[in-house]
């Protein structure tokens, strides 16, 4: 009888055992030596379009300005690209891992993301830039 | 008096797997790479600098007197006890515990595009093991 019972247990025991693993990406890669060839003051807003393809947000600091100068909320353009002076070209990576034992669980959850982020000035010239890489860790 | 014995470890045992420990663990986003402190200066450090320093913020906002960047690194800790009534599975006791702390780094600029202002707090310094 202690024996069945013990095998019993020992069955349940290992069937309530387990562990998960689950990665997701959003987004498009940022290639790195792309973002080392750019040159604050020599490379224009076509360059990093071509190199980067389309970005993942950007920023229209004329409508904003226009906004704040009129104080009169003018409709949006419809082509916004060749106003923006910021572009952000983004890929975000996560990562969920875990343990589910009987009477104890444990997971850990990373977010991470690489990201270049382009200012330009008025002559569509890149002006400064920042960039990182920390979703290459969670491969 | 075996079965007795038998009986009440079985119930013991029931007992038991209906109870459950979790601890989770969360990281959003990317650590601030140095000390702002030693690296920021209010009135010389220009924007290039901040983002050759800090990389691309996480959040930029656009204001008529300037731009202010946002750093932002979460971590989330959670520890949970659970221990329910087998059967119906009513919970008898349970204990939660949530810390949600994060370092946060806020660059305040003039229109030049020169440090104004900046804040920053090591939160998550603040968190407890469990």
């Amino acid at each position: 009888m202690t024996r069945t019972l013990g095998l019993a247990l020992g069955l349940a025991a290992c069937l309530s055992l387990g562990c998960f693993s689950i990665r997701v990406v959003s987004g498009n890669s940022v290639p790195a030596d792309r973002v080392a060839a750019i040159e604050p003051g020599v490379t224009t807003r076509v360059e990093i379009l071509e190199w980067f393809g389309a970005p993942e947000d950007f920023t229209d600091p004329s409508g904003l300005r226009r906004v704040f100068a009129d104080g009169v909320l003018l409709p949006e353009d419809v082509l916004h690209l060749p106003y923006a002076d910021v572009l952000v070209f983004e890929l975000t990576r996560g990562r969920a891992r875990g343990v589910l034992l009987l009477f104890f669980n444990y997971f850990d959850v990373r977010v991470a993301n690489d990201r270049l982020v382009v200012f330009f000035d008025d002559q569509d010239r890149v002006l400064y830039y920042g960039y990182r890489n920390d979703a290459e860790a969670l491969e | 008096m075996q079965k007795r014995w038998s009986s009440l470890a079985l119930l013991l045992c029931c007992s038991l797997i209906a109870s459950g420990c979790t601890i989770g663990r969360w990281y959003v986003g990317s650590p601030v790479r140095d000390d702002p402190a030693t690296l920021i200066a209010v009135g010389e450090t220009r924007k290039a600098d901040v983002l050759a320093h800090f990389g691309p913020p996480d959040r930029i906002l656009r204001q008529r007197e300037g731009d202010i960047f946002l750093y932002r690194y979460e971590q989330r800790n959670s520890s949970e006890l659970d221990i329910s009534e087998p059967i119906r599975g009513f919970t008898l006791f349970r204990w939660d515990k949530v810390q949600d702390k994060s370092d946060r780094l806020m660059v305040f600029f003039d229109p030049a595009g020169i440090v104004s202002a900046f804040g920053y707090r090591h939160g998550r310094a603040e968190l407890e093991p469990l």
